[in-house]
């Protein structure tokens, strides 16, 4: 009886600690990105290194392809009143990357192209600094201290696809 | 700076340029190179039409068959083609359809900022030039202003760059090749004029841009030009063809506008009317300055997605290829005409458009009656 009593105890510790640190995880930002011949809205996306992302892509008329050059992504868009594609852009390192439609869609395809810009961690913020400190609002992070900024080394990029050579300035 | 000289310099700086790109491409080869090269599915869009006009005998017309292909020999090396067959039947030596590489280029895809692209390529002019294909546009006939001002679909060889800069802003350059004034005539301006790419007379050469601003979601506003001296089968009879146009899209919910303004200026006009007058024995009657613009409305009225999916449209367009006449000659007033079109687009699926509209179209002469055309089309793209 003691036992099953420490381990229905057990089971319930394990569930509620569980679900804090699903509380703590936080939610991707999602960034709408709509294609339509010959172009890509908004055509320059800027996320954080590390930060978790998902692309929700929409065509306004034809099918067509989204591609980020030097990585394995490479999706169809549906057509338009046929849903959307979502995308979760594997761990990037900072810096440039060209997405593109990789379907021929007209005329002007190879117009349809955009850049995906991945930001280095920001200097000046111990990595301890960036975990929250209080667990009910994840954006309580301290200030950067300027005066530290030159001492700190930045933190080494995020394994995964790296820019491609002769990535765009 | 004689025309030789001239000529080959700028032919020489776009070798240049393209062999540059080439070594710069090659230098800055990525290493994913997974899954390259490679050759893309094929794809086009054909249409075919009902006309019908007073007066006259309805046309069923195969209007346009036309196969679009691509291979991505790198991620920054592509190329890219098409092929166009028109009026369903090509016979030698007759007035029927047109079979026309309408595009064959390689691009350089070097950076955003500067790309380079080499072939045939299709002017950067207006809205439809490069935006063309059946479901893109309303009505069944593309625009009068992108027929007889914009001599749509105006292609030809040359060579230059593309690229995006600054914020939302593309551009495109180019070096082509000239038009024949020889065949420019009253009624269609500019159109007979276009060289086409086959064994293009490049004695003189042409320039043409283009730059789009994007900046703001579901508005595109472009400006571009083109000039150049044309070159003709008659020795220094060289006159100079500026094209200046400016146009704007803009969609919001379900209304979409769209209008554009064409301005055609030929130097020394009179001069190429009495040379082809005295060749042909009669004058062509080219205008110095030719002029159109439109304005269009679409409203989706069905907006449940196709096959729920149903836009009407109106258009008012103004064109007229006798805008102003060089000294002693006069205007044909049948040439200056405008146009009243509405209609509808059904799209059965985003790549399929069933469209219908109705025409009035009119013009300033005492002689020619106004118009009333009922069109009917089908159009796809794959």
């Amino acid at each position: 009886m003691r036992a099953l009593l420490i381990a229905i105890l057990t089971a319930a510790s394990a569930t509620i600690v569980g679900s804090a640190v699903r509380a703590q995880a936080p939610a991707p930002r999602v960034i709408e990105i709509n294609a339509e011949r010959f172009e890509f809205w908004p055509s320059e996306v800027t996320i954080d290194e590390g930060e978790p992302v998902v692309l929700h892509i929409r065509s306004d008329d034809t099918l067509h392809g989204f591609r980020i050059v030097g990585t394995g992504t490479n999706v169809s868009v549906p057509k338009r009143g046929k849903g959307m594609v979502a995308v979760t852009p594997g761990p990037l390192a900072a810096g440039r990357y060209t997405f593109e439609c990789s379907r021929l869609c007209g005329a002007g395809h190879n117009f349809m192209r955009g850049v995906l810009v991945v930001r280095p961690p920001r200097q000046g913020v111990r990595d301890e600094d960036r975990r929250p400190r209080d667990s009910r609002d994840l954006r309580q992070l301290p200030p950067p201290d300027e005066s530290r900024t030159r001492a700190v080394t930045l933190a080494r990029p995020a394994a995964g696809p790296r820019p491609a050579d002769g990535g765009h300035p | 700076m004689p025309l030789l000289f001239k000529t080959s310099s700028a032919v020489a700086i776009a070798i240049v340029l393209v062999a540059a790109g080439t070594g710069s491409a090659a230098a800055q080869e990525s290493q994913s190179d997974a899954g390259f090269p490679n050759t893309g599915p094929l794809s086009g869009y054909m249409d075919f039409h009902l006309n019908t006009a007073d007066g006259e005998d309805p046309v069923l017309d195969f209007h346009r068959f036309v196969l679009l292909m691509s291979h991505s020999f790198s991620p920054r090396l592509r190329f890219v083609g098409e092929l166009e067959l028109e009026h369903a039947f090509v016979e030698g030596l007759e007035e029927s359809g047109e079979l026309e590489l309408e595009q064959a280029y390689i691009d350089f895809l070097l950076s955003r900022r500067v790309n380079l692209r080499a072939g045939m390529l299709l002017m950067p002019v207006g809205i439809i030039n490069e935006r063309h294909e059946p479901p893109v546009f309303n009505g069944v006939e593309r625009p009068f202003v992108d027929t007889v001002i914009v001599p749509t679909t105006w292609f030809d060889v040359g060579a230059g760059a593309h690229g995006v800069i600054g914020r939302g802003f593309r551009y495109r350059a180019y070096v082509v090749a000239p038009l024949n004034a020889l065949e420019f005539s009253a009624e269609e301006g500019l159109r007979g004029g276009r060289q086409k790419g086959s064994e293009a007379n490049v004695r003189n050469v042409a320039y043409t841009g283009r730059l789009e601003y994007l900046g703001v979601r579901g508005l595109t506003m472009g400006a571009s030009f083109w000039t150049g001296d044309s070159s003709c089968a008659a020795p220094r009879l060289d006159p100079s063809v500026t094209v200046g146009e400016l146009d704007a899209r803009y969609r919001t919910g379900r209304l979409e506008l769209r209008g554009q303004f064409a301005h055609v200026r030929i130097d020394d006009a009179a001069t190429l009317n009495d040379a082809v007058g005295r060749v042909v024995g009669i004058s062509p009657n080219v205008a110095e300055a030719m002029r159109g613009f439109y304005g269009e409305a679409g409203y989706r009225v069905w907006n449940g997605g196709p096959p729920r999916d149903l836009v009407a449209f109106f258009r008012y367009e103004n064109f007229d290829t006798q805008f102003r006449m060089p000294d002693g000659f006069l205007p044909l007033d049948e040439f200056d005409r405008d146009a009243f079109v509405s209609g509808v687009t059904y799209y059965a699926d985003a790549d399929v458009a069933v469209k219908a509209d109705y025409t009035f179209l009119r013009n300033q002469s005492d002689l020619f009656p106004s118009r009333h055309l009922v069109n009917v089309g089908l159009g796809w793209w794959f």
